[in-house]
């Protein structure tokens, strides 16, 4: 279904979306830095590029309580929560979320993330103007990609939106708004489409097999500071720890660059290298997942080479020598 | 229902602690609620609440009727909370996880189990096992080693085992370790198995120790001519989440927590695991 809405009527809708869900999206007035939970339409931002964090912790917050303790003993009762929905979202962050199910779901699943995430309803917005780090056309996305979306919404230029619902809960939340787009409006969606695609600067096809020397990795990482931002910016990672604290058990993220990591209490540390770190957060995402799940597990958001002091960039480390 | 989070354990009451060593005691818990079904090999995440939590393997088999076993030893701030619980004491446990010994494969053949310090621990859930369905395993050696006669774990079950017809155990203490009165060997595990030169033919191997060990007990095994696939090990990896999903414990594609804990030796060196 594709409707045609005003920026008035799309704040409308969200006006009535408010209701039944607890809504997402990005928020700021100059530099859009994250999503934040909104209360009124008019806090949201959508003509940022990208956020300086991803959406995760919509899902899979920084910090959250697994139980508390009471007498003694675990005591649980989660409070229902109204499903979540996140709008304006990017193409390459909804991708994300198919790669973080994976991790989440599966055989074993933790539904501390799963709770959030069902019935959750993700409400996109392409990308008409793509960042200069920006290499979602690489690993298998696009700046107008619909993977995993419920709703795209295309900022048309003139003021409007067209609206194109991708499945059943998408159609319905659309389907009382605005008009039903017109060709014009279709086309000009088209060619924005094609035009973005153009912009991309990065490109490239990731390599079968990855440089496996310790030279190669120890040279590439040698500027790293172990500060973990490439992590805690990547909508894809999610190692975390558990901790106790003032009587709750707490997930927080965490990361595999970190030097403590891996460390075991005999003072052994299978990856006390930073060479050894970095490659295995490249090789996680760029070859292991692929084995394990049939695709890469970065999205190409370029958050991590945009926020990197050190200015390393994923796309180097993966390319390796070849490029 | 919405399946519950993963992460809440059950709890259980310490049901029963026994000093093995200075630093290592056994604890039996009882389950409040639903007991698991698990298999030799697998492990829990035991939670001192309010302290933390840590993987320990489950010491005892299933085939016997009590709680569940762990042999803990004081390192860090979780074994050494454990080792300050007294009888009737509350903890959490959540499990059972990793894969097992493959233990039916086994069937109809001699197995040699060796074990170093609290090594031993992975090891006894597949000795009783095995010797409770005796019947349909061949012969059963057992080498255990230790630092000295005190680090000993488990001595009055190996006392035990070695009285159970078929089943022959050898125990050592590293050289200066012994005591006078000490009747068993004296000399580094690798070297005594050596000296043992067990058969081949027919037998599969599981050893599990500190490190040091596991390396020149494998490269003994291999020197003795035992294949690859026929001998299996425990990794030991840094762990938090026990299911494959916090990143930690990995080598390569693999999630020790979830894809371990035990591998063969043929498997250790596809991964190309350092040992
Ligand atoms: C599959 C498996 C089975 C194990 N079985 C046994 C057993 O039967 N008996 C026994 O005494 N020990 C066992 N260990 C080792 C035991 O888990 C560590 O000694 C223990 O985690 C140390 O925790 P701590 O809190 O005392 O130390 P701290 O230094 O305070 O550790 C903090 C946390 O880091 C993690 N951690 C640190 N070291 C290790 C480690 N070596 N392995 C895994 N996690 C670690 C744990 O979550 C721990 O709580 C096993 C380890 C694994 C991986
Ligand atoms: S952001 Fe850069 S410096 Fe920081 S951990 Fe990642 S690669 Fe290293
Ligand atoms: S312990 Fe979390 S992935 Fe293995």
């Amino acid at each position: 279904m594709d409707r045609k809405l005003t920026k008035k009527e799309l704040l409308k809708l969200v006006e009535g979306l408010l209701s039944d869900f607890e809504v997402w999206a990005p928020a700021g007035n100059e530099k859009v830095y994250s999503f934040s939970r909104i209360e009124k339409p008019e806090e949201i931002s959508l003509g940022y590029r990208n956020t300086v964090t991803s959406p995760k912790n919509v899902f899979f917050p920084s910090g959250e309580t697994v139980y508390r303790l009471m007498e003694g003993r675990p005591a649980t009762g989660e409070a229902s929560e109204k499903p979540k929905l996140i709008l304006g979202i990017r193409p390459c962050d909804a991708r994300a979320f198919l790669m973080l199910d994976k991790v989440f779901g599966g055989d074993i699943e933790d539904t501390l993330y799963t709770s959030k995430r069902n019935k959750s309803l993700l409400v996109g917005i392409a990308c008409n103007e793509p960042s200069s780090t920006c290499f979602c056309t690489s690993v298998g996305g696009g700046p107008f990609s619909t993977d995993g979306l419920d709703v795209l919404m295309v900022d048309l230029g003139d003021g409007s939106y067209l609206l194109r619902g991708l499945n059943g809960r998408g159609n319905e939340i659309i389907s009382k708004c605005g008009s039903e787009a017109d060709k014009a409006s279709l086309d000009k969606a088209e060619s924005l489409d094609r035009a973005a695609k153009e912009k991309m600067e990065i490109s490239f096809k990731p390599p079968d097999s990855l440089e496996s020397s310790e030279e190669y990795w120890k040279k590439k990482a040698m500027a790293c500071m172990d500060c973990g931002i490439c992590a805690f910016v990547c909508p894809t990672c999610h190692c975390f720890d558990l901790v106790d604290e003032g009587g709750c058990k707490k997930r927080i993220w965490d990361t595999c660059t970190f030097p403590l990591f891996t460390i075991m209490t005999s003072g052994e540390n299978p990856r006390e290298e930073r060479r050894d770190r970095i490659r295995n957060r490249v090789y996680h995402k760029f070859s292991w997942f692929r084995q394990v799940h049939g695709e890469i597990a970065c999205v190409g958001c370029g958050r991590c080479i945009a926020s990197c002091p050190a200015g390393i960039d994923i796309t180097e480390l993966v390319n390796g020598n070849n490029k | 229902m919405r399946p519950t989070n993963i992460f809440i354990p059950t709890p259980a009451r310490v049901a029963g602690i026994a000093r093995e060593t200075p630093d290592i005691n056994t604890y039996v818990f009882e389950l409040e609620g639903e007991r698991f079904d698990y298999l030799p090999g697998q492990f829990v995440e035991l939670s001192i609440f309010g302290v933390g939590e840590a993987p320990f393997c489950i010491a005892s088999s299933p085939t016997r009727n009590g709680g569940i076993e762990c042999s803990i030893k004081k390192m860090g701030s979780v074994t050494q909370a454990a080792h300050r619980l007294l009888d009737g004491d509350v903890v959490g446990v959540r499990g059972p996880y990793g894969n097992h010994f493959p233990l039916d494969e086994m069937e109809g053949k001699d197995i040699l189990f060796i074990g170093g310090g609290i090594g031993m621990a992975p090891l006894r859930p597949a000795i009783q096992f095995c010797i409770d369905r005796k019947e349909k395993y061949g012969t059963i050696l057992i080498l255990c080693g230790a630092r000295t006669p005190a680090d000993i774990v488990y001595k009055g079950e190996l006392e035990e085992w070695a009285g159970t017809g078929d089943v022959y155990v050898t125990q050592t203490v590293d050289p200066g370790g012994e005591t006078p009165g000490w009747k068993g060997r004296v000399g580094l595990v690798p070297k005594v198995l050596e000296e043992m030169r067990p058969r081949t033919e027919n037998c599969c191997v599981i050893t599990c120790g500190p490190p040091i060990m596991i390396r020149f007990t494998l490269e003994a095994l291999q020197g003795l001519g035992f294949h690859d696939e026929k001998v299996y090990t425990t990794l030991e990896m840094k762990m938090k989440c026990g299911v494959g999903k916090c990143g930690r414990c990995n080598i390569g594609p693999l999630y020790i927590c979830k894809d371990g804990p035990v591998f063969s030796l043929k498997q250790l060196k596809e991964i190309g695991a350092e040992i």
